[in-house]
C-alpha cells in the first residue's frame, strides 16, 4: 500500500519538475525572443512606415537605424522630414507614442525631388559617388557623372561634398501618368 | 425526329451561340448617324498632336519647331504627323483627358494642299516617303511604324500587346455595347472586308489556332457584312477560318475581359493581360488598321460618332489625327451651339467632359457630344437594396466596396499610413476592387445616385499611388542595403571620417555661383 503511495508521489514530483523545467525553459525562450528575434521583428515593422530616402537627417546613418533608435526609445518619432506629418502619424500609431509636430530644426518636408548634375560644370572629382546612400550615381575620376533618374531618392547627400557646387536638386517631373481619379465631388 | 432535325439545324448554325453575361444592363439601342454615310472631316489647318503615350507618360519630340513633316512621319515614339506640315509650335495645350490639364503637344500648321506627292518633292530637299511599300505579311515591326493603336478607347499600343509569337485565339471586339457610339458598326458596315483581312493577318502574325470576331446580335447590317466578308475571304486563309459570334446585346459585354469571356471561356483576371492567357484582343477599327499597316498606310485617322443631346446633325465622321474637336463639330453642321452646351469625349458612361472645344481628337476619342448642362441628383445614403451586386458583371459587392473605399479615402486624405496596411485597403485588395471593370452599371441602377463608379475609379487610383510608392521605398531600401553590405564586406578600405559640410551652405553657395554667371551671361551680350 505505501509502496503505491511513493510510487504516486514520486511521479508526480517527477511530473512536476519536468513541467517545472520546460517552463522556464520556454520562459528564456521568450526573453531571447524579445531580446532578439522580437526586436528585430519591431524594427522592421517601423522601418517599413519611414520612407527609405536615406537622407540621415533624423541624425542617424539611414532609415533602419532611426527605427532601431525608434525601437530601443532612443529618439523622438518628429526628426523624418521626408515623411512628413504622415510618417510622423504612423509612427506614433504603432509604437503608441503622442504624436508631436515636426522637428524644424531636421529641415522641411519637400515635394518630391531628384538630383540633377550640372554636366557642364561637373569635374569628374568622384567625391559624390560614396556620398549617394543607394548608388544612384554613375561617374569615374576624370569622367563626368550623371544621376540615374529612378534610382535617387533626393536625400540631398552628394550637394555637399561637390566642390564645384554642380549639383542641384529639382522637383520630380511629373506628367499625366501620375494623375489619379479626384475623390467625387472634389476638383482635381 | 423533330427534335433530331432541331438538333441538326442547331449544329449547322452559322453563328454559335456563346453563353449570356452574369450582371449587366439591356440598355435601350441607341447607336447616332447610322442612316447617314460617314461623314469626311476636311485636314484642317492646325493639327494638335499631343506628346503623351499609353498610361500618360509623356514623350520626347523627335522634331523641333519649324521643321517640315512629311504625313507619316514621326514626330514622337508613336505619334505620326496626320499630314504634310511645318510644326509651329511645341507646347502645351489642352488635351482630351480627364485630367482637363495642358500636356504637351506638337502643333502642325498644314499645307494648304494635302497632296504628299507632287507638292512634296518641291518643298523637302530630298523626297520623303508618305507611306511605306505593301507587305505580304503583316510584322510587329511595321504595326509599329504604322503607329496602330487600339481604337477601342483604351489607346493601348497594338504592338505591345503582341508580347508571345503563339497565341491560342485572336478575338476581334465589334461589341460596341456602349449607347450612343456607333463608329465602330459604321466601320462594320462599309469596311468589314478590311477588318476581316486585318483579322486574319494579326491571327497569322501571332499564329492563333482560332480568330474569333464578336458582335452583338442587334447590329443587323453590320452583322451579315461581317458574315458576307468572311464567305468570301478566300486567299491568305491558309487554313485558318475566321468565324463570326454573336452574343446578346447587353452592357457591357464589350469590355475586353468579359468580351473574352464570352468568346473563348478563357477568365483573365483584372490586372492581368489577355496575352498572358494567350489571347489577342483587339477593336475592328483596330484590325482595319492593321489591314492598312500592310498596305503600307499608316494610322492617322479614326472614326468618331458626333451626337448628344445637343447635337443637331448625329453622323460618324472620319476625323484626321489633331483635328479640334471645334473643327469637327463645325464640319459635321452642328454649330451654332448654346452658351450652355457642355462637351463630353467619349460615352455617356465611360467618358468624361471636356473644358474646351479646342482639345484634339486622338486615338481615344471615340465620340465627341454636344450635350445640356448635367443635372444630377443629390446622392442619398445607401439602403442596402443590393441592386449594385446584381448588376455588377464582375460579381462584385459595389455596397461593402464604397464603405471600405470611403474609409480608406479618409485615411489617405488625412495623409495614415503612406506605407504600411489598413484593414480597408486589404478589404478592398480581397473584395476585388482591381476586377472593377468601371462601367458604371451599378452607378445606373443606385436608388441612392451615389457615384460608385467614380468612388472605386478614386480608390483604385490611391491604391496605385500607396503601391508605388512601397515599390519606391522598397528599391530605395535594397539599393542601401546592397550598399552596407559591400562597404562592410571591404574592410581595407574603411572610409576616412570627413567632416563633411552641410547641403544647406552648399546649396546656398550654388544659387549664388549660378547668379554670378548668369550676371557675367547678361553683362556680355
Amino acid at each position: 500500500m505505501s509502496a503505491l503511495a511513493l510510487a504516486t508521489l514520486l511521479f508526480a514530483g517527477l511530473l512536476a519538475a519536468g513541467i517545472g523545467l520546460l517552463l522556464a525553459r520556454l520562459d528564456r525562450a521568450a526573453d531571447q525572443f524579445a531580446a532578439g528575434d522580437g526586436r528585430q521583428h519591431v524594427v522592421r515593422e517601423v522601418d517599413a512606415l519611414l520612407p527609405q530616402t536615406q537622407c540621415a537627417q533624423c541624425g542617424y546613418p539611414g532609415c533602419r537605424p532611426y527605427a532601431e533608435a525608434l525601437v530601443d526609445g532612443a529618439a523622438d518619432i518628429d526628426r523624418c522630414p521626408p515623411g512628413g506629418t504622415a510618417t510622423v502619424q504612423a509612427l506614433a500609431t504603432l509604437l503608441g507614442r503622442a504624436e508631436i509636430p515636426l522637428d524644424p530644426s531636421r529641415g522641411a518636408t519637400k515635394r518630391p525631388q531628384v538630383a540633377r548634375i550640372d554636366e557642364a560644370e561637373c569635374i569628374g572629382c568622384a567625391l559624390c559617388l560614396p556620398a549617394c546612400p543607394v548608388d544612384a550615381i554613375v561617374g569615374a575620376a576624370t569622367f563626368m557623372h550623371t544621376v540615374i533618374d529612378a534610382d535617387c531618392t533626393g536625400c540631398e547627400r552628394c550637394v555637399a561634398p561637390c566642390p564645384v557646387d554642380c549639383i542641384g536638386l529639382e522637383p520630380r517631373a511629373t506628367s499625366l501618368a501620375d494623375w489619379r481619379w479626384p475623390r467625387p465631388g472634389t476638383r482635381g | 425526329m423533330i427534335v433530331r432535325r432541331l438538333l441538326d439545324w442547331q449544329s449547322r448554325r452559322r453563328t454559335p451561340r456563346s453563353p449570356g453575361l452574369r450582371g449587366g444592363l439591356a440598355l435601350p439601342r441607341d447607336k447616332p448617324g447610322l442612316d447617314r454615310d460617314i461623314v469626311e472631316v476636311p485636314l484642317p489647318r492646325v493639327l494638335v498632336l499631343p506628346l503623351v503615350g499609353h498610361g500618360g507618360r509623356t514623350l520626347a519630340p523627335m522634331v523641333a519647331v519649324g521643321d517640315r513633316v512629311a504625313r507619316g512621319q514621326s514626330l514622337g515614339p508613336g505619334l505620326l504627323a496626320s499630314a504634310a506640315a511645318t510644326v509651329t509650335a511645341i507646347e502645351a495645350r489642352p488635351i482630351a483627358h480627364p485630367a482637363g490639364r495642358p500636356a504637351p503637344c506638337v502643333v502642325l500648321t498644314t499645307d494648304a494642299i494635302d497632296a504628299p506627292d507632287i507638292p512634296l518633292a518641291a518643298t523637302f530637299p530630298e523626297p520623303l516617303r508618305p507611306t511605306l511599300p505593301p507587305l505580304e505579311r503583316l510584322t510587329r515591326e511595321r504595326l509599329t511604324a504604322c503607329a496602330v493603336t487600339g481604337l477601342g478607347g483604351a489607346g493601348f499600343p497594338t504592338p505591345d500587346k503582341l508580347v508571345t509569337d503563339t497565341m491560342q485565339a485572336l478575338v476581334v471586339n465589334g461589341a460596341e455595347c456602349e449607347p450612343g457610339i456607333a463608329c465602330d458598326e459604321a466601320l462594320m458596315q462599309v469596311a468589314a472586308g478590311e477588318i476581316v483581312a486585318g483579322a486574319l493577318a494579326l491571327a497569322r502574325l501571332v499564329s492563333a489556332s482560332r480568330c474569333l470576331l464578336v458582335i452583338e446580335d442587334d447590329k443587323v447590317a453590320a452583322k451579315h457584312a461581317l458574315r458576307a466578308a468572311i464567305a468570301t475571304q478566300t486567299d491568305g486563309t491558309e487554313g485558318l477560318e475566321p468565324r463570326l459570334v454573336t452574343i446578346a446585346p447587353r452592357y457591357p459585354s464589350g469590355a475586353e475581359r468579359l468580351l473574352i469571356r464570352l468568346a473563348t471561356g478563357i477568365d483573365v483576371p483584372g490586372g492581368e493581360r489577355p496575352a498572358d492567357h494567350g489571347v489577342l484582343c483587339v477593336n475592328v477599327a483596330t484590325a482595319r488598321a492593321a489591314h492598312r499597316a500592310r498596305l503600307g498606310e499608316p494610322l492617322l485617322s479614326r472614326i468618331v460618332t458626333v451626337a448628344g443631346g445637343r447635337a443637331q446633325a448625329p453622323c460618324n465622321a472620319r476625323v484626321p489625327f489633331g483635328t479640334s474637336f471645334a473643327a469637327v463639330l463645325d464640319a459635321t453642321g452642328q454649330r451654332p451651339r448654346a452658351d450652355d452646351t457642355r462637351c463630353r469625349s467619349g460615352g455617356a458612361l465611360s467618358g468624361f467632359d471636356v473644358a474646351y472645344e479646342q482639345v484634339a481628337v486622338t486615338a481615344t476619342v471615340n465620340r465627341i457630344a454636344v450635350e445640356p448642362p448635367l443635372t444630377s441628383a443629390p446622392s442619398s445614403p445607401c439602403i442596402r437594396c443590393a441592386a449594385c451586386s446584381d448588376v455588377c458583371p464582375v460579381a462584385l459587392l459595389p455596397q461593402a466596396l464604397l464603405h471600405h473605399a470611403r474609409a480608406d479615402a479618409t485615411t489617405a486624405a488625412e495623409g495614415i499610413a503612406i506605407r504600411g496596411t489598413s484593414i480597408h485597403r486589404a478589404a478592398l485588395d480581397r473584395g476585388g476592387l482591381g476586377d472593377c471593370l468601371e462601367c458604371g452599371c451599378c452607378d445606373l441602377v443606385c436608388p441612392s445616385s451615389i457615384p460608385l463608379t467614380a468612388t472605386f475609379r478614386h480608390a483604385r487610383g490611391v491604391r496605385r499611388n500607396a503601391r508605388r510608392n512601397e515599390a519606391d521605398a522598397a528599391r530605395a531600401e535594397d539599393l542601401h542595403r546592397r550598399r552596407e553590405t559591400r562597404l562592410a564586406t571591404r574592410v581595407t578600405q574603411a572610409p576616412v571620417a570627413r567632416p563633411v559640410p552641410s547641403a544647406g551652405s552648399a546649396l546656398e553657395r550654388a544659387r549664388a555661383r549660378r547668379r554670378r554667371s548668369r550676371a557675367r551671361e547678361n553683362g556680355d551680350r
